[in-house]
């Protein structure tokens, strides 16, 4: 989900942390400490690298992460999985119950 | 409480907790980016503070999601230092204990019949008479038991590092 959201657009934490929130209806709420291990653990993957953004204005540069070719590769591959993961699940939770 | 003051608490959360240094800086960063960010968006420190979390509950979620971060902590360290200190002491206490065997023996071959018993005295026999020679040997009883003691301390430090480090996971 994460990769997902910087696919979209190359964001620093906080942007992810509200972005996540607000698409997922407040279903996934987390926090900086939660987070950033995520982040990391995708960076030393390589799957996304670390930039600063040019401050535009008064605003100062920030800290944003942007997806890498590898990472696009990846999010393909997590999608799949996902895909067939959930229409299994869907699939037996649909099942009508069986008359014994 | 500033921007500059939670970092503070933060960054000595972080050190506290244990975490890796690399990784200490890596997350100080990012924080201190996003606080920016937010304050530009007009949000004030208060707010941003109740929503990031204390400075140990945030270092705590950290660690609980990436328990690689966690470096030794000085209770560990101390452990580790003592072990390997230890370790080298025995060490040396061993080879001591060795060289001066290796002496002893290396002395009783040039000086005496070979299979001759290693006595505290010896007498030889000089031309004009037997001449006692009391030869004192250096008996390392209590190196052995210092060594002992020393590989026991050694085993039992090492022992209680790695239930600490168990412990953590």
């Amino acid at each position: 989900m994460i990769l997902r959201l910087i696919e979209r657009r190359p964001s620093y934490g906080y942007e992810l942390l509200t972005e996540l929130e607000k698409t997922s209806s407040r279903f996934f709420s987390l926090r900086e400490g939660t987070l950033y291990p995520i982040l990391y653990r995708l960076e030393d993957d390589g799957l996304i690298h670390a930039q600063w953004s040019v401050g535009k204005g008064r605003n100062t540069p920030k800290k944003v992460y942007a997806i890498t070719p590898q990472g696009r590769e990846a999010l393909a591959r997590l999608r799949s999985l996902w895909e067939q993961f959930s229409k299994s699940v869907n699939s037996i939770l649909s099942e009508e119950d069986s008359i014994p | 409480m500033t921007k500059d003051q939670y970092l503070k608490t933060v960054s000595a959360a972080l050190r506290r907790s244990g975490m890796k240094r690399k990784i200490r800086r890596r997350l100080e960063t990012d924080l201190s980016s996003d606080f920016t960010a937010r304050l530009e968006k007009g949000e004030s420190s208060e707010e941003i503070i109740r929503t990031m979390g204390t400075p140990d509950q945030l270092a705590a979620e950290f660690l609980k999601e990436n328990s690689s971060a966690k470096a030794r902590t000085p209770v560990e360290k101390a452990f580790l230092i003592s072990g390997s200190v230890f370790a080298v002491i025995t060490a040396a206490c061993g080879v001591w204990i060795g060289a001066d065997q290796l002496l002893i023996s290396r002395f009783q071959t040039k000086f005496f019949n070979p299979g001759t018993t290693l006595n505290n005295t010896t007498v030889i026999g000089g031309a004009d008479g037997p001449t006692a020679v009391f030869i004192t040997v250096h008996r390392p009883e209590w190196m052995i038991f210092l060594s002992a003691f020393f590989l026991i301390a050694c085993i039992v430090s090492f022992i209680l590092y790695f239930r600490s480090r168990r412990n953590k996971k």
